[in-house]
């Protein structure tokens, strides 16, 4: 409603406004108002209310028909009361000015006025008519104690010093002018009145509805009796703050503020309470600045410690980091140095950081991460450093958050830590440390599933092949399979792949387009495995539905592709290796489920079991045998090559037999494996030993693919020249190879013509020259040397001639290329 | 009913609102209808020393309809004191609302408030006691605060609906926005008495044409064979209809029209016929709770306060005495004890006779 909204603004404006004139006023007195009354209205001696606080009083209108009283006529006021006779030093009657002990500022306290005043003079005989108006007259000054001090006064009177009593009653008149001298001073204690006791009493317990009910009772009696108005004021406070509270209770924020406005005195230091729900309500209705106002004037103006620190630790729940900043500049700082904030100001810290955490677009502030770090450390728990963890890993600082998480963990260990962890060294690339973080807690939720699967299948895609325990691959693998995640079904195809265990690798790769049947790597291993374990009627049905959608899917199937395809497939077998000692390479065909072997890159299939290695692909005997070779040290592969396929860990292998065991794997297709062995063989001092070692490390990773790996161990150790040439040609042509399946044709001519210089250029190098020179554009060359192979037998060279043929009726220079 | 029966309804309708001054004469005075003791039994029963009405046959909570009611006993038995004690718990606990109108509930566990609907029949008893009160006892304070009250119903909770001048239950679930077959109302809000005084503190305010349309709807709200108006009537159509969700009972809530006409001083038997009708025999045998679908007695209500009602409707037709049973107030549950003693103020004023 747009008028209780105008309302609303009016009266958050007032409210900020006389915040702001008392702020003025308490800044000069710090006690106040209902602090004062609550004290068994005991009141200081000064006038310390502001008056902003006071509700306007009014002196009600004393009737004086009760007479001009002289002499020592008693005032009667009501048979209820019993007033004292008042007398005066002197004769006459002067009213009882004294209040009824509840205000020192007496100004404001109507309830004892006389309604004729008198000179102030003891000896004044001012008729009295006051007795009727109020029942306060019946209040003595002294016991339970009106403002004014009147002991010098009594003494002076006891004493009989006339003068100083004078001097003494002027002072005390001119300060209080309302206070006239008691009676008498020797007076005893005077009769009070119990029943309007008993109101202030309920009043002061909160007891509104039967203080209430008092007056009503005493008035319905006594319809002449009238209420002290600042009683029936104070109930009204009285009642409007536990309004207030209940509203507040219940949530009416606009309520709240409507009672704050029209009762502004309940807005004091000594009830922090109002101001505090006050600030709520303005922060909960959208008005977050007048919450800040109001929290403002707290912190200023306050003292009480606790309070001035439970105001900011409950503005942190509704006020911004602005406005938060505004209050946290009104610290004080103690007698030891520290602010007192301090315990808060970790809190806010923590927030802001994470808040920052969240949101990458957000920084934190210096000092709040240094403050944050600095508790991180002191403390005993982790969530600090789990906080500055994830702030830093979302900023970009993996190595901070990989410190920080690390820490958290010497302290706790919880999902979140290690999922934590996890992603940051992931993201520093160690997915081997991230695996091994991320597995303790990978069943704990969706998330750290999530992160499990993610640093498996990132450690998975490492290249070359990453070293892998077997229970860690076990378990990984079981991970994978169990949440039928295809990137890392695929990865898994990709490992198994490298490492030479095709079948694993299909039945991996099979498995990923089983649950992502639109993933295209996963179809791209899954022929290339078919394709090499020789299962035509897979791979035929691989490109029939790949082909179309994917080029070098259906590329596998094109003849003037296939040559510059795995150059493993091309790859000679030295004799050493084709005939080593008892070793039998098992055979394609039936691969029997072999004993789980205890290999460090052996791949589980996705039910679980571990295969045997895979067969010699056919392919590798298509070339031509080279002179066979023996190795002098000795016995090859000896009896221990057969071995090699379950056998003891590499690492736990010296010398001989590690040369034994790589020459074994070597055979048995498993290059990197193989790579292993002979790296462990190369730490001899035998210098035949190493020397063979290196030739097989370079075998090795040439049979792997990794041809910069191969040359730089084909200069491990000085190689025998023939040994050297052999090396140096296998290096050149499988790089000639590795560049004409890149299409860099210029490069696989380099390196042919390289090659040739040191070894003859039989058919399938000269054919992929050929097509070098075919698809550089110099058609002629390419048929004169596809002639020339077709004239040795070469079948390939024969096809292509066909090719060839075909395509250059009607074809431009750049046809062959855009074959591709 | 026929249209002949309508119009002459609607005639008696306008006769029974008469202007300000006639209306004055109607007005009950309230003030000392009901005897210390009687009260005192009551009020032990059923008035905490904080202020609250205890509704115990309703877990012991409080409403704004017992506040209001108590208000009224309080001052219908002269006692400032308890009124102050009501109206002390009832603003400082329940007049939680933004705009100026009473939470419905208040229980006796934390939150105390869990529902800040308002109830307008509560709103209305409470703004009526207080400025009956206000004057009986020269309170100012009273008279304000009953002008606040009714100037915030007449702003949230009076609307009009076509012809009519509807008080809508509450403000937030009655309307045609909030119900399918909105809006609905309750006839048994329409504290006819309270209308014309809150006229006068409200000079500009609906009140008048509130209460005329209360006539009309009742008129217009006579459903099945005993002609009698459901508690909770959908206006969405042409015709009045019982609401949906509601049991289609002449029940708790609409017993009180009958009570509530005479108290205004509309005692017609045109209006009163179907409920004297209904309740013939109801002081002796028990007091018929009527599903107006099936015509079939849903419950009958034994306690003698509510027996007071159909000894009260003949006391006024007829003059019939009260019968002697009737004539002891033993309080047995807080809302039957206080539609006796609403009975029994208004006989106390208007019918010593039968008394």
């Amino acid at each position: 409603m747009p008028v209780r909204g105008v309302f609303l603004v009016i009266g958050s404006i007032a409210i900020v406004g006389i915040l702001g004139a008392v702020f003025v006023r308490q800044a000069a007195s710090p006690t106040d108002d209902l602090t004062s009354l609550t004290r068994a209205r005991a009141s200081s001696a000064a006038p310390s209310t502001p008056s902003i606080f006071m509700p306007p009083t009014t002196t009600p209108a004393v009737p004086t028909g009760r007479g001009a009283i002289s002499g020592s006529s008693v005032v009667q006021a009501e048979p209820a009361d019993a007033v004292p006779p008042v007398v005066m030093p002197g004769g006459g009657g002067a009213p009882q000015g004294a209040a009824p002990a509840t205000e020192p500022a007496a100004a404001t306290m109507p309830s004892s006025v006389p309604v004729v005043p008198s000179a102030a003079g003891p000896n004044n005989a001012a008729p009295v008519a006051g007795g009727t108006q109020i029942a306060a007259p019946a209040q003595a000054p002294a016991a339970t104690g009106p403002a004014v001090d009147e002991t010098a006064l009594r003494y002076f009177a006891q004493q009989g010093d006339v003068r100083r009593l004078n001097a003494e009653i002027a002072r005390l008149r001119a300060l209080y002018p309302d206070w006239y001298p008691p009676a008498d001073m020797s007076a005893p204690v005077p009769v009070t009145d119990p029943l309007l006791d008993n109101m202030w009493k309920l009043y002061s317990q909160g007891q509104y509805a039967a203080a209430r009910a008092a007056i009503a009772s005493r008035l319905a009696s006594d319809p002449n009796w009238k209420v002290p108005s600042d009683l029936l004021a104070r109930l009204d406070v009285g009642e409007q703050r536990e309004r207030l509270v209940n509203a507040s209770n219940a949530k009416q924020w606009d309520t709240v503020v409507q009672i704050a406005a029209a009762t502004p005195s309940l807005l004091t230091c000594a009830d922090v309470d109002v101001l505090w729900r006050l600030a709520e309500a303005f922060a909960r209705s959208d008005r977050a600045g007048r919450a800040r106002d109001v929290d403002v004037y707290v912190l200023t103006n306050c003292q009480d410690p606790k309070e001035r620190l439970a105001t900011v630790q409950k503005a942190m729940a509704y006020l911004g980091d602005a406005d938060l900043d505004d209050l946290l500049a009104l610290e004080r700082t103690g007698a030891d140095g520290k602010g007192e904030f301090a315990a808060v100001r970790g809190d806010i810290a923590r927030r802001r950081v994470g808040a920052a955490a969240k949101d990458a677009a957000k920084t934190a502030s210096a000092e709040d991460i240094a403050l944050l770090e600095q508790l991180a450390r002191a403390g005993t728990k982790a969530d600090d450093a789990v906080l500055l963890g994830s702030y830093l890993f979302t900023h970009n600082d993996a190595e901070g958050a990989v410190t920080w998480f690390q820490l958290a963990k010497t302290r706790a260990d919880t999902p979140e830590i290690a999922r934590g962890l996890a992603y940051a060294l992931n993201a520093l690339d160690r997915p081997a440390e991230a695996e091994a973080a991320a597995y303790r807690w990978r069943d704990a939720g969706a998330e750290n599933k999530e992160v499990y699967l993610v640093v498996a299948t990132a450690l998975l895609a490492i290249d070359p092949p990453a070293k892998i325990e077997p229970d860690v691959m076990a378990r990984m693998a079981k991970a994978i399979s169990e949440a039928k995640y295809p990137q890392g079904a695929q990865n898994l195809g990709w490992y198994a792949y490298n490492t030479g265990q095709t079948v694993a690798a299909a039945r991996w790769f099979s498995a990923a387009l089983t649950w992502k049947p639109d993933t295209e790597p996963a179809a791209f291993g899954l022929a290339l495995a078919a394709q090499k374990l020789g299962n035509k009627a897979a791979f035929a049905q691989v490109i029939r539905v790949w082909g179309p959608r994917s080029q070098r899917i259906a590329d596998l199937a094109d003849p003037t592709k296939k040559a510059g395809i795995r150059p493993a497939d091309t790859f000679v077998l030295p004799p050493s290796i084709a005939n080593p000692g008892a070793a039998q390479p098992g055979r394609s065909g039936a691969i029997a489920p072999a004993a789980r072997v205890a290999s460090d890159y052996a791949v589980p299939t996705p039910e679980g079991a571990f295969l045997g290695p895979d067969a010699t692909t056919p392919a590798a005997e298509t070339a031509p045998a080279r002179t066979t070779r023996v190795s002098s040290s000795g016995g090859g592969g000896g009896g221990a090559g057969g071995g090699c396929r379950s056998t003891t860990r590499t690492e736990q292998l010296r010398g001989m037999s590690a040369l034994t065991r790589g020459w074994c794997l070597l055979s048995l297709n498993r290059p990197i494996e193989a790579v292993d062995a002979f790296d462990i063989a190369l730490n001899t001092n035998d210098g035949k030993a190493r020397q063979d070692a290196a030739y097989g490390k370079t075998l090795a990773n040439l049979r792997a693919g990794l041809t910069d790996a191969a040359a730089i161990s084909a200069a491990a150790a000085p190689q025998d020249t023939r040994r050297a040439v052999e090396m140096r040609t296998e290096i050149l042509t499988q790089r000639a190879i590795a560049a004409y399946a890149d299409n860099r044709w210029t490069e696989t001519l380099l390196y042919l013509d390289e090659r040739s210089q040191i070894a003859p250029e039989q058919n399938d190098l000269l054919i992929i020259r050929a097509w070098s020179y075919y698809h550089l554009g110099k058609p002629r060359e390419a048929k004169r040397l596809f002639v020339a192979a077709a004239g040795t037998g070469s079948r390939d060279a024969a096809k292509a001639l066909a090719v060839i043929a075909n395509s250059q009726q009607g074809a431009t220079l750049g046809d062959g290329r855009d074959r591709r | 009913m026929n249209f002949a029966g309508w119009v002459g309804a609607m005639f008696l309708g306008v006769c029974a609102l008469q202007p300000q001054e006639g209306a004055a004469a109607e007005m009950l005075k309230i003030q000392a209808t009901i005897s210390p003791a009687v009260w005192q039994a009551y009020a032990g029963r059923f008035l905490d020393p904080s202020g609250r009405i205890i509704d115990d046959a309703n877990g012991s909570i409080s409403h704004s309809e017992g506040q209001g009611y108590g208000l009224i006993l309080a001052l219908a038995a002269d006692d400032r004191a308890s009124f102050e004690r009501i109206w002390s718990f009832t603003q400082t606990q329940m007049f939680l609302r933004s705009d100026g109108l009473s939470v419905w509930s208040w229980r006796p566990s934390e939150p105390h408030v869990p529902d800040i609907n308002n109830a307008s029949d509560g709103d209305l008893l409470i703004a009526y006691a207080l400025a009956m009160a206000g004057k009986a006892w020269q309170m100012p304070r009273y008279t304000v605060a009953a002008t606040a009250i009714a100037v915030a119903l007449g702003k949230t909770s009076i609307v009009a609906a076509g012809d009519d001048t509807l008080l809508l239950p509450g403000v937030d679930g009655f309307t045609a926005a909030a119900r399918k077959d909105g809006p609905v109302i309750n006839l048994s809000y329409w504290v006819f008495e309270a209308m014309p005084v809150m006229q006068q503190l409200v000079p500009g305010g609906d009140w008048q044409k509130l209460a005329r349309s209360g006539l009309d709807l009742l008129a217009a709200s006579r459903f099945g064979r005993s002609q009698l108006p459901t508690d909770w009537i959908s206006l969405h159509g042409e015709a009045p209809q019982p609401a949906d969700g509601f049991d289609p009972d002449f029940g708790y809530n609409a017993i009180r029209i009958p009570l509530y006409l005479v108290r205004a001083g509309i005692t017609d038997p045109a209006w009163l016929g179907p409920f004297a009708a209904a309740w013939r025999g109801g002081e002796t045998r028990g007091l018929p709770l009527i599903n107006v679908q099936t015509d079939q007695v849903a419950a009958t209500l034994a306690e003698p306060g509510y027996r007071m009602l159909p000894a009260l409707l003949d006391c006024v037709a007829n003059g019939t005495p009260i019968p002697p049973d009737l004539k002891m107030f033993s309080p047995t549950h807080y809302y039957p004890a206080t539609l006796y003693l609403l009975a029994v103020s208004y006989l106390t004023e208007r019918k010593p006779e039968c008394l």
